[in-house]
């Protein structure tokens, strides 16, 4: 099913006010930057933890959530689509015709997103009122990228619901794959999906050392890669990235089946979950040492970017575009 | 960085991007592609990269109609038969295992799996009947297939309604893309199935009669309307299925049954990885089994000569490609040392001479390794002296060591300076020259492709020699791409344990044969090969299958083994000759050892790493 989604540019400020605003309980510090520093009003706060790794900085962001007046909850995987829609449901509204939902995703995983992004455009359907969502991003603070990753176990859709859908089956298999900053870990995601053709989307930051790290996480792949299959998106600019990989997508469907695998920073793998819900053809998938990854305390850089989607009603579709660096990197699946 | 136009051993610039034409353009046919011709069951085995997709693409009658080659027409005229190919991949199999958003119970999702892989195979025969009909405007005419526009019109009419299609303007085109939008609606049911109550999913889907069409019944269906429209009896229809391992399970158990039952107008064709882990071929009592239902073809080269012939006959396919002329791979990459050529044998002053290329290295080795010093003694083989041995002795005594003593020349500088057990990072010039760098592309064309296509880049002019040097730095950079690849391709840990990476693993393999072989005390026949036994754990074996379908280990089957493994043990492998740089290894099988003594064991304050690979 297409979900019509309307994409646009959104500048994060202070105190910006929801019906729902959903925050992940991390164990990172940096999952409680936008909390603390732009606080977000509104009338259901909700705060989403983690069943496992309750390490660092968990608890203290869980204290910190909770005087803020998040409600605090751990929810696993498997019930967190259901859980979500639950309190969608949840009224009452702002506005009679809209539901308003901002949403933190700096220490979220993919999956967590990718349910969080399912949730929210099928919420039109199941309230029958237009969702108008609003992404935050706060960048980390650079740290070197791991020394080995562990080996890589979970692969495969990044949920049932982003598999994507081909009806051309004998069309070969392109792959958009999304570059972060631990070793090889692309290649290795290219290598098992046998994809025919790659475009490569890299990160720029503002921060250099991001940009080397990806360079040199990425060499093996870079080098046999075209020039002109080598595309960069501003981590400040997450409508920038969306236009990239919706344009990128949307040039390839006639020639190519498409797996999109979503490395590096999280807008990214945001902006492949919502050009998935304009082109349901295609794949987003996950490649990630399932939980075995060393966690890591990723601090707040200060910088927060956003992004403003629109959800609307099946039949009232279109589309969103692209509109325009500074820097940041995650390694969490 | 790369040369331009060749792709490295990982750019799956690969047959499955390109059409059969485009495949047509630069097949070269290895012997197994006769086999393949024959009318007849077959399952096409080998790892990535081995061919297997172009093999199949070659049966098709687009590829058969437009191939020019020397050989074409005698293929032709054994392939009696139209194949339809029928691709699969990994993504395409977790759309299916994920319609209705994963929240169907088993039975509706398989209800609707059967469905799309109906839809698929018929979609896939429609595409070998329209390539037919343009054979009667372009190429040589292969199973060209001539109808009037009246006749394609009603034929396509009854075969919609065989399959349950609504079509306006009834034409083979207009079956093709009533397919794909069956397709489309099939995942639009699922998702609406998925929304219903449990109460009305079942009527909601058995409303459907489409749904229900079994794959094979409806091909031969149309294939005898086409049969009875085209004027033909008894023709033979080929179901190629690509991949088949990542097939859905219930498929791939039933067309292993059908080799056995099934209409004999249909030949299956099924192109498989080595290792099927725990997917369902080959595993029930009514599956059909090799040689009386179907031939088993392999497509690697568990003894490194049986790929040579076909590595020669890719060479000058590249000569041609590029234009340049038609030269002995010896001519311009050299001979390697681990070959001994008639022209050192029939001269008194060879090879085995005091002054010859053997002889020499066989006196300096004594001279710098002890151990080998006493072989020689022992053996009463003298290095000056091995040119007076008779034919049989040397064969017996001495030319199956010299590939031994070479590596070990090479990477020894001495007994004392060896460092146990480390690999020597030297530049592997070592493994230069033609009949190696054959060898170390396993007969793969892939990396055949990727690793003589990028030296050939590098050719300055007619009669001119790709140097040991340049030969080195290409085959270094294949295998370090290789050891990176394996790094990082994915296991699905069984026990849901951390296990250890795939490399490392392959690592702890080829430290233990460069040990044995290279700094150890001289063998005349170190271990090259393992054997899996009883005491490797789960996680390997599941490592070593996922190895073995990416190249990084090489089957050895003896005579009687099946070539198919759904559990590695009791099965014999070497490491692929594609490490050979990064391991330094004598590129030749050796006696086997089994798995369990090479890796670590666990024992009481072992670290982690070492018991998880047991484990």
């Amino acid at each position: 099913m297409e979900y019509p989604t309307v994409v646009r540019e959104m500048t994060p400020g202070k105190r910006a006010e929801y019906d729902v605003f959903i925050a992940a309980v991390g164990y990172e510090r940096r999952a409680r930057y936008v909390v603390q520093e732009l606080q977000p009003e509104a009338s259901r706060k909700l705060g989403i933890g983690f069943e496992d790794r309750q390490v660092f900085e968990y608890s203290n962001n869980r204290e910190i959530l909770t005087r803020r007046g998040y409600r605090v909850e751990v929810v696993a995987d498997g019930d967190l689509l259901e859980w979500l829609e639950r309190e969608m449901m949840k009224g009452p509204l702002r506005e009679r015709d809209r539901i308003r939902v901002g949403v933190d995703i700096s220490s979220f995983s993919r999956f967590r997103i990718a349910a969080i992004v399912h949730a929210l455009r099928r919420v039109p359907r199941l309230l029958h009122k237009l969702c108008v969502a609003e992404f935050y991003y706060s960048v980390a603070l650079f740290s070197k990228p791991p020394k080995s990753a562990g080996p890589n176990i979970v692969v495969g859709p990044v949920a049932h619901y982003f598999a994507g859908w081909t009806t051309r089956p004998d069309l070969p298999l392109a792959a958009v794959l999304g570059l972060g900053y631990e070793e090889d870990k692309a290649l290795g995601a290219f290598e098992h999906v046998q994809a025919s053709a790659r475009w490569l989307v890299r990160p720029i930051s503002i921060d250099h050392r991001f940009d080397t790290a990806v360079t040199n996480a990425n060499r093996r792949l870079l080098e046999g890669t075209p020039a002109g299959r080598v595309l960069g998106y501003c981590v400040s600019d997450p409508l920038g990235c969306f236009g990239i990989v919706e344009s990128l997508v949307f040039g390839l469907t006639r020639d190519y089946n498409i797996i999109v695998l979503p490395f590096g920073p999280k807008p990214f793998a945001l902006c492949s979950l919502l050009v998935a819900c304009i082109h349901p053809s295609v794949a987003v998938w996950r490649v990630s040492a399932g939980g075995f990854e060393d966690p890591k305390d990723q601090k707040a850089s200060g910088n927060v970017y956003g992004l403003q989607v629109e959800f609307n009603y099946p039949e009232e579709g279109n589309r969103g575009g692209p509109s325009g660096c500074n820097g940041g990197d995650d390694s969490t699946d | 960085m790369m040369p331009k136009g060749t792709p490295s051993i990982f750019d799956s610039f690969n047959a499955r991007a390109l059409n059969p034409g485009q495949v047509a353009r630069t097949f070269v046919p290895p012997y197994q592609y006769q086999k393949l011709c024959l009318r007849r069951h077959s399952v096409l085995i080998g790892p990535r990269g081995s061919g297997k997709t172009t093999l199949l693409k070659m049966l098709t009658p687009a590829a058969l109609n437009s191939w020019n080659h020397a050989l074409a027409e005698h293929y032709r005229s054994q392939v009696d038969f139209t194949g339809i190919f029928i691709p699969t991949d990994l993504t395409w199999r977790e759309q299916i295992e994920s319609l209705g958003d994963g929240r169907l119970d088993p039975r509706d999702l398989q209800v609707l799996s059967r469905a799309t892989v109906t839809t698929h195979v018929l979609r896939s025969l429609t595409t070998a009947v329209i390539s037919r009909q343009a054979a009667s405007t372009s190429g040589v005419g292969f199973r060209r297939l001539d109808l009037e526009r009246e006749r394609e019109t009603r034929l396509s009419r009854q075969i919609a309604n065989a399959w349950d299609l609504e079509v306006d303007l009834p034409s083979f085109t207009a079956l093709k893309h009533a397919l794909s939008l069956r397709l489309s609606r099939i995942r639009q049911l699922a998702g609406k199935v998925a929304e219903l109550p449990a109460s009305e999913r079942a009527q909601t889907l058995g409303s459907r009669d489409y749904l229900f069409l079994d794959s094979l019944e409806a091909a031969v269906v149309a294939i005898e309307l086409l049969d009875d429209a085209a004027g033909e009896q008894d023709s033979r229809w080929a179901l190629m299925f690509d991949e088949l391992e990542l097939a859905p399970d219930w498929l791939q158990g039933e067309l292993m049954s059908a080799m056995r039952s099934r209409d004999d107008r249909l030949i299956l064709k099924l192109a498989l990885s080595p290792y099927s882990g725990e997917t369902p071929l080959f595993k029930t009592s009514s599956s059909a089994g090799p040689d009386q239902d179907y031939e088993e073809i392999p497509l690697w080269y568990a003894e490194k000569r049986n790929s040579y012939p076909f590595c020669r006959d890719l060479w000058f396919q590249m000569l041609r490609e590029r234009g340049l002329p038609t030269v002995e791979p010896v001519e311009v990459l050299g001979r390697s040392v681990f070959e001994t050529t008639p022209d050192e044998w029939k001269e008194l002053g060879n090879a085995y001479a005091p002054s010859g290329r053997i002889g020499r290295r066989f006196k300096e080795a004594a001279q710098r390794d002890a151990s080998f010093l006493r072989y020689l003694e022992v053996n009463r083989l003298d290095p000056a002296r091995l040119h007076t041995l008779s034919g049989n002795e040397r064969a017996a005594s001495v030319r199956k060591i010299a590939p031994l003593v070479a590596v070990r020349e090479f990477y020894r500088t001495s007994d004392l300076d060896l460092r146990a057990a480390t690999r020597s990072r030297k530049r592997p010039t070592l493994f230069a020259g033609a009949d190696s760098l054959f060898a170390i592309s396993e007969g793969n064309p892939r990396w055949f492709i990727a690793i003589i296509g990028r030296l050939l880049d590098t050719l300055s002019g007619v009669g001119a020699r790709i140097s040991d040097s340049k030969q080195a730095i290409e085959m270094q950079h294949a295998a370090d791409r290789f050891a990176a690849m394996l790094s990082i391709l994915p296991v699905r840990d069984r026990a849901g344990a951390k296990a250890p990476k795939l490399y490392d693993v392959i690592s702890q393999i080829g430290d233990y044969f460069y040990k044995r072989a290279v700094t150890d005390d001289f063998s005349p026949e170190p271990p090259l090969t393992f054997f899996v036994d009883n005491s490797v754990g789960d996680n390997v074996l599941l490592m070593l299958g996922v190895a073995l379908n990416a190249g990084a280990i090489v089957y050895v089957p003896d005579g009687s083994s099946r070539l198919i493994l759904n559990d590695c043990r009791g099965s014999r492998f070497r490491i692929s000759y594609l490490l050979t740089p990064i391991f330094g290894l004598p590129i030749r099988l050796g006696p086997p050892i089994s798995l369990s003594s090479i890796l670590p064991r666990p024992r009481a304050g072992s670290d982690e790493q070492q018991l998880r690979l047991m484990s």
